[in-house]
């Protein structure tokens, strides 16, 4: 019966000029980081990227995904759009943050260092920001967003590391769990954990399966570049990016970087 | 001591006479009046000393310089930087020149110094002393101080040797107090040690051997008493044997990144650097810029790197292999390494293939359907795309599938991008009904080399 009813009441129409040439663009992936805070466009395949010349300086830390990104500039929090529009701007962030974005909601959270403070920029609320405090023990190393009201911290505490999970409404932290095998750097992506554990790249997902690939890098820095992409430093400042998708972990090199 | 030239006559004047003085420069801006005698003091046989002169008009007048010589022409004494007469000196104003003395022998020597009515003697000696030569072309020239000895040329590692001769003038006994060779790549196995008595007329060979272990221009000093001559030659590294291209893998296609090693069939006798190039000729139309066939561990399409003395192997920076990509055109790739004089070339083909599907994705939303799709063309011959809609329960929905003539809209953009066969095309459908129950849609293009693979995006 209900295929019945697909067949006589969904009818998927194709307009006769659905590829313009509007629509046909070069593929991009995100922005990235570098060690010198200049924020470079990477766009094209696996296995086929291309870096932009410098378009934004003096970024301290940046996330993208999907349709926005967060960004650290000197004392600023901005979220931004993909061409880099600013949607809302929040002053007073002058220690370290660090940023993330949902790939499919619209939240931006950022960990405010020095003043144990989580932030939440939502694009949909013309940008403002919603800080509070939030207790923890240990340091924060790395952040995620979990759901459009919730968002992840890893913490390092007496040399564990555990995952947090902060109620951005009612402003508290809902439960912390340790994360057992798994030691920093980390990368939260959304409710999955990316780490570096014996040689490989590891993704764990929330109930606990793991896909993992060698990893070009021993203890990488991660940052978020794009939706489904990571990249990778090493500290000679060569560049992988780490593609999630699906069951899949893929490794390219970003051009640049050594020698 | 053997007197070899009387004075010839008694001077006629005076160091200074009616407006024009001779002067000494003793060094820059330095100048001291010259008395009536120029003396060259003693001076080895065969070597050369000079006296830095300055004839100055001291009146209100000028003065023409009518008379400007050496007596008795063919003397050890020689002018150089004189002025040809007549020359015109204006008042306050000078001529600087130099006087040379070379004794061809052992003795004591002079000449006079004529400029206008100033005459001055000119005096020197020659004491006997060996006479340093070095064999050239089967005969041995005879060598002043301070002259350089060539060795030439050799490749590093290699020896270049000349044959030296210590002479004792026909007239005296000398006795050599020091002779010595400066530590360096110049070296000698039967340097006569000292002190060397000579015999009036004979003479002692020695070799000294130019033997280099890096390359270069080297120089060192053979000393003779108080005169140094100049030993010279030139190291070359050994030549670089030619290096191969190893490509991993072997065969390539488009959007890879692939690994280069630089190889050498020997251990490298010499360090040594070059460059890896790519150069890339497009096999389709439109061909565009694909910027992406770079070195991904280098500058562009250029990668230096070096090799080490004992290695089989190049290495760009610290690493040993060079990472490029292949782009997304389809063409000949050419790897171009350059090492030393050799330049070696391989080419790769990067083959025309069906329309890649790298990625792709789909978003309902209440009115529509949204299809992205990322992937390449590397033949920019895409002409059809097709979508096959299908239920949730895996079933293809009525009307399917919907074809697409993309070839108008690709060749355009493929006219414009600079990033090969690279694209994202995004699709939106509208809908009418619940779009919840369209679970899935398949996609596949159609080019000249074929049909892509179908990508199956689930919502």
């Amino acid at each position: 019966m209900r295929t019945m009813w697909v067949r006589r009441f969904v009818h998927v129409f194709v307009p006769a000029a659905f590829v313009a040439a509007g629509q046909l663009q070069v593929p991009f992936i995100g922005y990235l980081t570098d060690s010198s805070g200049e924020l470079r466009a990477v766009t094209g395949v696996g296995g086929n990227l291309l870096l932009s010349d410098p378009v934004a300086k003096s970024v301290r830390a940046a996330a993208f995904a999907g349709p926005f990104g967060l960004m650290h500039v000197g004392d600023r929090l901005l979220l931004v759009g993909p061409g880099l529009e600013l949607i809302a701007s929040m002053p007073g962030v002058s220690s370290e943050a660090l940023v993330a974005v949902s790939p499919a909601l619209p939240l931006a959270v950022a960990w405010l260092q020095a003043s144990g403070e989580i932030c939440a920029l939502r694009p949909e609320q013309g940008g403002g920001s919603d800080c509070f405090p939030v207790s923890l023990e240990g340091t924060v190393q790395a952040i995620g967003v979990t759901s459009e009201a919730s968002a992840m911290l890893a913490v390092e505490r007496n040399r564990a590391l555990w995952l947090a999970l902060v109620d951005l409404e009612k402003r508290h932290t809902v439960r912390q769990m340790r994360l057992v095998g798994v030691a920093p750097p980390v990368a939260l992506l959304g409710e999955e954990i990316l780490y570096c554990r014996e040689g490989e790249l590891v993704v764990r997902r929330a109930d606990g399966a793991e896909i993992r690939t060698p990893s070009p890098v021993e203890a990488p820095e991660f940052d978020l570049v794009g939706r489904g992409w990571v990249s990778l430093r090493d500290s000679a400042g060569a560049r992988w990016i780490l593609r999630v998708s699906g069951e899949r972990l893929e490794v390219f090199r970003l051009p640049g970087g050594a020698p | 001591m053997i007197g070899r030239l009387a004075l010839l006559a008694a001077l006629s004047g005076a160091a200074a006479t009616g407006q024009l003085q001779l002067f000494v420069r003793d060094g820059p801006g330095s100048e001291r009046p010259a008395g009536h005698t120029l003396d060259f003091g003693s001076v080895p046989s065969g070597d050369v000393r000079e006296i830095p002169l300055r004839i100055r008009n001291l009146g209100d007048a000028a003065v023409t310089l009518e008379r400007f010589r050496i007596r008795p022409p063919g003397s050890p004494f020689t002018l150089d930087g004189h002025p040809s007469i007549p020359h015109v000196v204006a008042p306050g104003w000078n001529v600087d020149f130099r006087v040379r003395f070379r004794p061809p022998g052992s003795g004591d020597w002079s000449a006079v110094l004529e400029i206008n009515e100033l005459s001055f003697l000119l005096a020197g000696q020659s004491p006997p002393t060996a006479i340093l030569a070095v064999e050239d072309r089967g005969q041995f020239q005879a060598l002043s101080a301070g002259e350089t000895v060539v060795f030439g040329r050799i490749e590093r590692a290699g020896r270049l040797s000349r044959r030296f001769r210590l002479t004792s003038p026909p007239e005296a006994t000398v006795t050599v107090a020091a002779l010595s060779l400066d530590a360096g790549p110049f070296e000698s196995s039967d340097l006569p040690g000292t002190p060397l008595t000579l015999r009036p007329g004979a003479a002692v060979e020695f070799t000294i051997t130019y033997a280099p272990v890096r390359a270069g221009i080297h120089r060192s000093v053979l000393r003779l008493e108080q005169r140094s001559f100049i030993l010279e030659g030139v190291a070359y590294d050994p030549p670089l044997p030619k290096p191969a291209i190893l490509l991993e893998p072997e065969t390539l296609e488009s959007a890879r990144q692939a690994k280069v090693r630089i190889t050498l069939p020997a251990p490298a006798p010499a360090s040594g650097s070059g460059e890896l190039s790519i150069e890339f000729q497009p096999s389709v139309q439109p061909a565009g810029e694909d910027a992406a066939i770079i070195f991904v561990n280098g500058q562009g399409r250029s990668i230096a790197f070096t090799v080490r003395e004992g290695d089989s192997a190049a290495r760009f920076g610290a690493e040993e292999a060079a990472v490029f990509q292949t782009g997304t055109t389809a063409g000949s790739l050419v790897l171009v390494a350059r090492l030393g004089a050799h330049t070696v070339r391989h080419t790769v083909q990067i083959p025309a293939t069906a329309v890649v599907i790298d990625s792709a994705a789909g978003r309902r939303s209440a009115r529509e359907i949204e299809v992205e799709i990322r992937g390449f063309d590397n033949s920019r011959s895409a002409r059809e795309l097709t979508f096959t809609f299908y239920d949730t329960q895996g079933r293809p929905l009525a009307g399917q599938p919907i074809r697409a003539d993309v070839a108008e809209a690709f060749r355009r953009y493929f006219e414009s991008t600079t990033v090969g066969g690279m694209f994202a095309l995004t699709a939106r459908f509208p809908v009418s009904g619940d779009p919840s129950l369209v679970g899935a849609v398949e996609v596949q293009f159609t080019s000249a080399p074929g049909p892509s693979a179908k990508r199956r995006i689930a919502f």
